[in-house]
């Protein structure tokens, strides 16, 4: 192999090495199809609104609007995402959320209280409700349906309670600052440089961590994933973050509402990839049984899931009413289930084990991004509940049929045409002649028929032997050669 | 497998581009509440298309629909914005709060139509909206001169029960409350009031002049018991146990009623009685096409029952509400050449003018709703009435 290439033209060489370029790239996109599609949907949806807008939608105005108006549902299907990946469900956040919200604004806004008090007074009652939810669920099993579909009626109630069947305005900073408040910014010449900044140090930390991710492997042995891939991702995260930080920038800088998803995406993203309890969530979801025998306290967990569900909702709520400045009686309807879409759009798996809370917040975009997008293109409103619906099913159907995807190796397989094509070609042709004398024997009705079945089995056999050598060929194999 | 998805993933895509209709740049922003609801949809949003259209070019305009959704109100405003919108008409799903913060951080005038759009240091430019008092005091004057007129005393009074519309629907259903009550009140003493709790014989007398906080609080405390929500069914239960609770003292009954629908509604309930009230006198609004059978004389369609409705003609409310914002673009006073009102919440109000239809001038309805072609005649809901002598 390796002398064959030596002997080809410079210009030959640098077209194999963008063609293998783009099949290793090829390979890992196939491969890891399950991480990547709704990346690529969410591109799709980001490009189709743009053409559609004039650009309009992805200018920095509206993209600033588009990521506070995720921010709500992303922090909600981050707690979402753990509730499915635990193989239950929460159809009460959605009220409990508006709930706590109303409590937290009359409380402040009506009674006087500092808003420390009324947060601290919100979190308690969340974590008591959160409590005995799980304990519903986990010690008296209850099905999570029931439970938390009881809750989303008596938290209805609580919240035309609580507001009075009133909307009551919000006017202390605190809330301002929540719902529509921006980061100090210093702008110079439109653009704010602060953004800049924490954009340019994020990037940074992601290229420095990446590689010493790489060093670490090294050290302990662990293989590397392609040097090609690694620096076409850095590349692309570089350019995702640089267009997030400039845009962001040359509107208005950070808002505190994507602060406050940014920042809860990042402990719970730490929570699942990095700690014991994450770990043990993710095994109690795979497999309950297991998880128990093998010393996990599936009631604690569970517990812990709603009650987190619950800290959420309440994080939510506070936002929603901060950012529309009133509470009301109408506030939290559909919230719990375009959470519960945004996780399943963001690959959670209705079986549970499987789900990542980053990927739900990617979710929750893609379903703002569908309602931004309608708006600013004026599209009838009424097609956006059947997109939603199309996508939110498509996403759950991509996510059945690429479960048990193979990884694959295009490279590898190059390779291995080169070596056994001429092997993988023979056999094709004697498997044809055996299927075509089998036909004939069939037709003539041969006594000896069974015979020539024999002679198709086995050269099916020899070739589906080699197509699967070629298959799993994978590039190291032949480097090393 | 990969290729269907792909295939439909695509097909998805086209469909939603075919569907794109919007212009890139627009003058004026018209947010409504719900597609789903006729009164926005089939009347506003009608009426809107055709006024906005009748100005051309210069004020290009585009309509969005919350669907029921405060925070895709919110999405809307923002997106009209940043597609260049000078000036906003909503119709809030809410208090409008974040709208009309969105609105002016972003320096564009905003037009309350119908609903006032406020926060709590906040409010829209200008408001259009019909005199809801007014509203509110044909119909409580409709009940006290036909009390008067069956003969209605201290002494023998008849029974009279009270409904009202949604307390959060601020501040409309507050000020229809308000202006029957500021007609009901002085002549309380010749009713009996049925409500199962009366929360309405203390309220002490209010006008618009003299409404504040405190009559605020006081009509909406008095209000919350008989909630319909705006929600016929929700009135039919509230109704339903009026009904059940009742000692008739009076051959007739008199019922105040926030709107056409629930007023239907709320007059099914008192029909299923065992002996049912010989006569039945009840309020409306919005002159749906039951309630006008029956305004008509119709006696199946209609039950003829239902005695008076204020007709609130929307396309004079839409005119009003485009005429600001063309005078906005224009640069010029946004009330120049409306009537205006008092100032609400600090936004400077436009008042569209009320027709109050009675049962007992069939003329007047069919010049008001027929005549003008409002509404149409052959529709199959008047096949009963014979409109002839009227025109």
């Amino acid at each position: 192999m390796k002398e064959n290439v030596k002997t080809k033209s410079f210009m030959e060489k640098l077209s194999w090495l963008i063609y293998k370029y783009f099949l290793t790239l090829i390979s890992m996109l196939r491969t890891n199809i399950r991480d990547y599609g709704m990346y690529i949907a969410l591109m799709t949806i980001f490009v189709a609104f743009g053409i559609m807008t004039g650009w309009v939608f992805l200018a920095p105005v509206n993209f600033t609007n588009l990521l506070n108006q995720t921010a709500y549902v992303s922090v909600l299907a981050v707690g979402m995402t753990l509730v499915i990946v635990t193989r239950q469900i929460d159809l009460s956040v959605g009220y409990i959320g508006a709930f706590l919200g109303a409590y937290v604004v009359v409380a402040v806004e009506n009674q006087g209280q500092s808003v420390v008090v009324a947060l601290l007074g919100a979190l308690v009652i969340t974590v008591i409700v959160g409590i005995i939810k799980g304990l519903f669920i986990a010690k008296i099993k209850v099905p999570a349906f029931v439970v938390t579909l009881a809750g989303m009626f008596i938290f209805k109630g609580f919240l035309m309670l609580k507001t009075n069947n009133r909307y009551i305005p919000t006017s202390h900073p605190f809330f301002q600052k929540i719902g529509i408040g921006y980061l100090q910014t210093y702008e110079v010449a439109g653009v704010d440089l602060i953004t800049l900044i924490i954009g340019g140090v994020l990037l940074l930390a992601v290229i420095f961590s990446g590689i010493r991710g790489r060093k670490k492997n090294v050290k302990l042995g662990i293989p590397n994933e392609k040097i090609e891939l690694f620096v076409t991702k850095l590349v692309f995260m570089s350019a995702v973050l640089s267009y997030l930080a400039w845009t962001l920038a040359s509107f208005r800088g950070i808002s505190y509402l994507l602060l406050i998803t940014v920042v809860v995406v990042a402990i719970y993203h730490f929570m699942t990839t990095q700690t014991t309890l994450g770990r043990r969530i993710y095994a109690v979801g795979g497999n309950p049984d297991a998880a128990e025998l093998s010393g996990i306290s599936v009631e604690k967990i569970l517990v812990i899931v709603m009650v987190s569900m619950g800290i959420l909702a309440l994080i939510s709520g506070v936002m929603y009413a901060s950012r529309l400045q009133n509470t009301s009686p109408n506030h939290g309807p559909f919230w719990e289930l375009y959470a519960i879409a945004a996780a399943f759009i963001g690959g959670c798996s209705a079986a549970g084990g499987i789900g990542k809370v980053v990927n739900a917040v990617i979710g929750s975009i893609v379903i703002m991004s569908l309602k931004n997008g309608m708006a600013l293109s004026g599209v009838n409103a009424n097609i956006e509940s059947i997109i939603l619906g199309s996508v939110l099913l498509l996403a759950v159907v991509f996510d059945i049929y690429t479960r048990n995807v193979r990884p694959v190796d295009l490279v590898g397989m190059h390779y291995a045409k080169k070596e056994f094509g001429n092997e993988l070609k023979q056999a094709k042709t004697e498997l044809k002649e055996a299927m075509l004398e089998f036909k004939l024997a069939k037709n003539e009705k041969k006594d000896d028929v069974l015979e020539y079945e024999y002679k198709v089995t086995n050269a099916q056999g020899t070739y589906n032997k080699i197509n699967e050598r070629i298959r799993i060929a994978k590039e190291e194999d032949f480097i090393k050669v | 497998m990969k290729k269907i998805i792909s295939f439909l993933l695509v097909s998805m895509l086209v469909v939603s581009l075919a569907a794109c209709g919007g212009k890139d740049t627009i003058k004026i922003g018209v947010v409504l509440p719900d597609a789903s609801e006729e009164r926005w949809a089939n009347q506003d949003g009608a009426f809107f298309i055709e006024e906005l259209d009748a100005l051309g070019e210069g004020y290009e305009y585009e309509i969005l629909f919350s669907e029921g959704d405060e925070g895709k109100e919110k999405t809307n405003v923002e997106a009209l914005i940043a597609k260049g919108a000078e000036v906003i008409i909503l119709t809030t799903e809410g208090s409008g709060a974040g709208a009309v913060q969105a609105a002016h951080e972003a320096d564009v005038l905003l037009i309350a139509h119908d609903r006032m759009a406020k926060s709590a240091t906040d409010a829209a430019d200008f408001y259009t909206t019909f005199n809801s008092w007014n509203v509110g005091k044909a119909m409580g004057a409709h009940l006290a001169t036909q009390a008067a007129a069956e003969g209605c005393t201290t002494a023998a009074p008849c029974d009279l029960a009270i409904f009202a519309g949604r307390v959060a629907d601020w501040p409309n259903a507050t000020y229809f409350f308000g202006g029957a009550f500021e007609e009901l009140q002085p002549v309380l003493g010749i009713f009996n009031i049925v409500n199962i709790n009366d929360t309405f014989s203390d309220v002490a007398l209010y006008t618009e002049a003299t409404f504040n906080d405190a009559a605020k609080d006081a009509l909406q405390a008095a209000m919350l018991p008989v909630d319909t929500d705006w929600n016929p069914e929700e009135a039919g239960i509230k109704a339903a146990a009026v009904v059940a609770n009742i000692t008739k003292t009076s051959d007739s009954i008199f019922v105040l009623a926030p709107n056409d629908d629930t007023s239907a509604a709320i007059r099914q309930e008192f029909a299923k009685m065992e002996t049912p009230y010989e006569n039945y006198f009840t309020t409306g609004q919005d002159a749906s096409n039951v309630t006008l059978a029956s305004l008509m004389g119709d006696p199946i369609k209609g039950k003829g029952t239902q005695t008076m409705t204020v007709f609130k003609d929307v396309s004079k409310l839409v005119a009003d509400s485009v005429a600001i914002a063309k005078n906005v673009v224009d640069g010029v006073d946004g009330l120049l050449g409306l009537t205006s009102g008092p100032s609400i919440d600090g936004a400077a109000t436009a008042y569209s003018p009320i027709d109050t239809l009675l049962a007992t001038n069939p003329q007047l309805t069919y010049d008001t709703i027929f005549a003008s072609g409002y509404k149409d005649e052959s529709d199959d809901t008047f096949s009963n009435v014979d409109f002839s002598p009227y025109k």
